[in-house]
């Protein structure tokens, strides 16, 4: 009722404010356009993001732009000393810098391995739970809770209780005869923990893999189960095709969040990346070379990298669901 | 948390924060801003935090008028949080530093020169040994840190838990290799699961106490002070001692690196010799009160004799503080206020000012272990002991040579080619890499 009143007057006006400008002088103010409800919708749009806005302008966007302009000097802390050094800090990177291909090697290693294993786990407790069983509800909040305690300074303790020398697994494996060894302790098998931490907490790719599978018409097992399709067959021919679009979304998110996955590896290394450098995550030497270094510059160029790998990672990711991912009105 | 939102933060931080830096002159305490609030940062245990709290809430209590904001946190992630602010020019007015540490802050302008202050009597430093202020002196002659706790490393014996299994006690006086001659001999007294002494080959400060007993140091001009040899036979050393059973296994002396003191093998009664420094001992005792295991006493480093160095926790003023004639007398208060040592009981170091330290020795209420530290402090001051500054740039060595050693220790490379790899990076990063 008053944006009808407003619409109106405002009709009004436009129409005498015309006038009153060609006339020149007029003591009248020239009335504006009357806004189409196109132009208030588009308004009242613009009105809700602008928190959004705000944010990716002056916490995202701006923060960006100025480390990519920082990758090109040798910032330190101090802008009394800071020189404008072009690409050297990133052939400092790829030549001299003896710990970034070992993090590199760490990173991808970790990505590679780690997020296919956590996605067939978080795929294969959902399914188990789309079921409907009993207190679903009761079981869904328990797997999910490791995904809340997952990157806390507790874990890095509880780690070396399971890991460790005289942990939990070690205790386990006594009973059987078997020697272990400090797991957490070895180059050879510290990263394998970080791996473990990382399935460990699946609870959000479980929780969007079980949305998926709720929205599979049950009418297409019903369908494959009169013609004689079995268990393991339902899954492959009718599960996987029809969730292949979430498969899709929580494998780019995975990916993505496995080439910055930083907390886990800080709590549970003690943030140096050792042993012998083997939980060297790069996102780990990148916060070693800004803050523990004061090298601002040569940060701000590792993680422009680190954008650009992440990007190609993407592109590459959604390139290839060309040939897995089916969705339900393709033709 | 995710790290290239945080990296291009810093980024974002840096270039919003282009104030003004630090001032080359010393002002005086005529010439500084004295108007505003004043936050106080510094670094250490939950104990240690509640006493400096205390401290300043004394202070407080006659500085009514000065608005005071505590900004404690643990050492590792106090550094973190300084590089920031010290990036957006948003030190605390009255921030902690450490002699490793604190190279990087007075070359980047963060801190104001106090010699000023010092001159005209805000800052009494009379009472601190000409050595240890002096050695806090930067290159460009300037002073920014006033010493508030001095520590040292050195030797840890856990005596008794030696006697339990029947073994003799090493000779206090000599170096590491005595100390790893004597652990080979020893190992076969104790069980499985306890070692004669801590693999050290990770520990740089214990390198620098071998290279010193080789008459080498850290760090020379511009470059490492110690050679490719003195190096590969430091890892040799602590390969030897690991391969012989008298240091625990490389898996498990990775495991407890990253550890506090107090959950160290050394406060589980596993080891019977190793290190630290002298103000984690309290830490170290309570553990092993609890269940115990021994006694732990400190013995002077194994420099085989050369005078060892010692660090020490100073008091800074930011170059960015609006409240500088405040925060001169908090440190002033701090460091001259006999009260304070027996609050502070030695947790943030032992006091700097020799007329509080020799208050504390004649104090009934002192522990005897403290007065035992304060005694063994004067000797090495006698003996030419100095505070031991960093060069700016070095910081990060402190993991560094656990990598290569790791990698020793681990069959991955030679002790030849990690300590060749140690040096390139060590003088890379004096360079300024």
């Amino acid at each position: 009722m008053i944006d009808t009143d407003r619409s109106s007057t405002g009709g009004t006006a436009s129409g005498t404010g015309r006038t009153a400008g060609s006339s020149g002088g007029s003591s009248r103010r020239p009335a504006r356009k009357p806004w189409t409800e196109a132009q208030r919708s588009t308004a009242a749009g613009y009105a809700f993001l602008t928190p959004w806005l705000v944010g990716f302008f002056g916490i995202t966007l701006m923060p960006m732009l100025a480390s990519l302009v920082l990758s090109f000097t040798n910032f330190s802390g101090s802008f009394r000393n800071v020189e404008w050094i072009g690409l050297e800090n990133y052939r400092l990177m790829f030549t001299v810098d003896p710990a970034f291909w070992q993090s590199v090697r760490v990173t991808f290693a970790y990505v590679l391995i780690s997020v296919p294993i956590m996605l067939v786990f978080a795929l294969a407790i959902a399914t188990l739970l789309n079921k409907g069983i009993a207190m679903l509800g009761l079981y869904r909040t328990i797997f999910y809770i490791p995904s809340l305690l997952g990157t806390s300074v507790a874990v890095a303790v509880l780690w070396r209780f399971v890991w460790g020398e005289t942990g939990l697994l070690n205790g386990v494996l006594s009973v059987v005869g078997i020697a272990g060894r400090s797991w957490i302790g070895h180059p050879d098998t510290a990263l394998f923990t970080i791996m473990v931490l990382n399935v460990w907490t699946f609870g959000a790719p479980m929780i969007i893999f079980l949305a998926g599978l709720r929205q599979v018409p049950a009418d297409l097992y019903e369908a494959a189960a009169l013609d004689g399709a079995g268990r393991w067959q339902r899954f492959l021919r009718i599960t996987l095709p029809s969730i292949s679009p979430v498969i899709l979304f929580n494998g780019i998110l995975s990916v993505i969040g496995g080439f910055q996955a930083f907390t886990q590896v800080y709590v549970v290394s003690g943030g140096d990346g050792g042993p012998a450098g083997s939980t060297l995550f790069y996102t780990l030497l990148l916060y070693q070379r800004a803050f523990g270094e004061l090298r601002f510059g040569y940060a701000s160029a590792m993680a422009w990298v680190l954008l650009l790998v992440i990007g190609a990672a993407t592109a590459a990711v959604f390139a290839s669901g060309r040939f897995w991912v089916f969705y339900g009105d393709e033709k | 948390m995710r790290l290239p939102v945080a990296a291009a933060s810093v980024g974002a931080l840096a270039l919003l924060a282009a104030c003004s830096g630090g001032d080359d002159d010393a002002p005086s305490s005529d010439e500084v801003p004295s108007e505003g609030p004043i936050a106080i940062t510094w670094y250490g245990s939950d104990a240690r935090n509640a006493a400096v709290q205390e401290v300043i809430d004394n202070w407080s209590s006659e500085n009514t008028d000065v608005d005071i904001t505590s900004q404690p946190t643990t050492f590792d992630s106090y550094w973190d949080r300084v590089s920031v602010q010290a990036a957006a020019d948003n030190i605390a007015c009255v921030a902690a530093m450490q002699s490793r540490y604190q190279a990087r802050y007075e070359e980047r302008d963060s801190l104001l020169p106090l010699d000023g202050l010092i001159e005209d009597g805000t800052i009494d430093v009379s009472g601190i040994p000409e050595a240890v202020l002096e050695s806090n002196r930067n290159d460009d002659g300037n002073l920014y840190v006033i010493p508030y706790g001095i520590w040292f490393e050195g030797a840890t014996l856990n005596v008794p838990r030696m006697e339990e299994f029947g073994v003799t006690p090493p000779d206090a006086d000599g170096s590491w290799t005595d100390y790893v001659d004597w652990a080979i001999e020893a190992q076969d007294s104790f069980p499985d699961d306890a070692w004669a002494i801590a693999d050290r080959g990770d520990q740089i400060t214990q390198f620098q106490a071998y290279a010193m007993g080789e008459g080498e140091d850290l760090y020379g001009d511009g470059e490492v002070g110690f050679s490719q040899e003195t190096l590969t036979s430091w890892f040799e050393l602590w390969t030897r001692a690991v391969d012989e059973g008298a240091a625990p296994p490389p898996e498990v002396n990775a495991e407890y690196a990253g550890v506090p003191t107090s959950q160290s093998l050394m406060a589980e009664g596993r080891i019977m010799v190793g290190s630290t420094g002298d103000n984690n001992i309290s830490d170290i005792q309570i553990a092993l009160d609890q269940n115990e295991l021994g006694t732990i006493s400190i013995v002077r480093s194994p420099t085989d004799g050369v005078p060892q160095v010692v660090g020490a926790n100073g008091w800074s003023i930011a170059a960015n503080c609006e409240n500088v004639a405040d925060s001169a007398s908090f440190i002033d208060y701090f460091i001259n206020t006999p009260e304070n040592a027996l609050i502070l009981e030695t947790q943030t170091g032992l006091p700097p000012v020799t007329s509080v330290l020799e208050g504390m020795q004649e104090n009934p209420d002192v522990s005897q272990a403290i007065k035992d530290r304060i005694t063994l402090y004067f000797d090495l001051l006698d003996q030419g002991a100095t505070v031991d500054i960093w060069p700016d740039g070095t910081q990060t060595l402190v993991s560094q040579i656990a990598t290569n050693y790791e990698e020793v220790a681990f069959g991955q490379t030679s002790p030849e080619d990690a300590a060749a790899s140690f040096i390139e990076q060590a003088n890379a990063a004096l360079s300024g890499f």
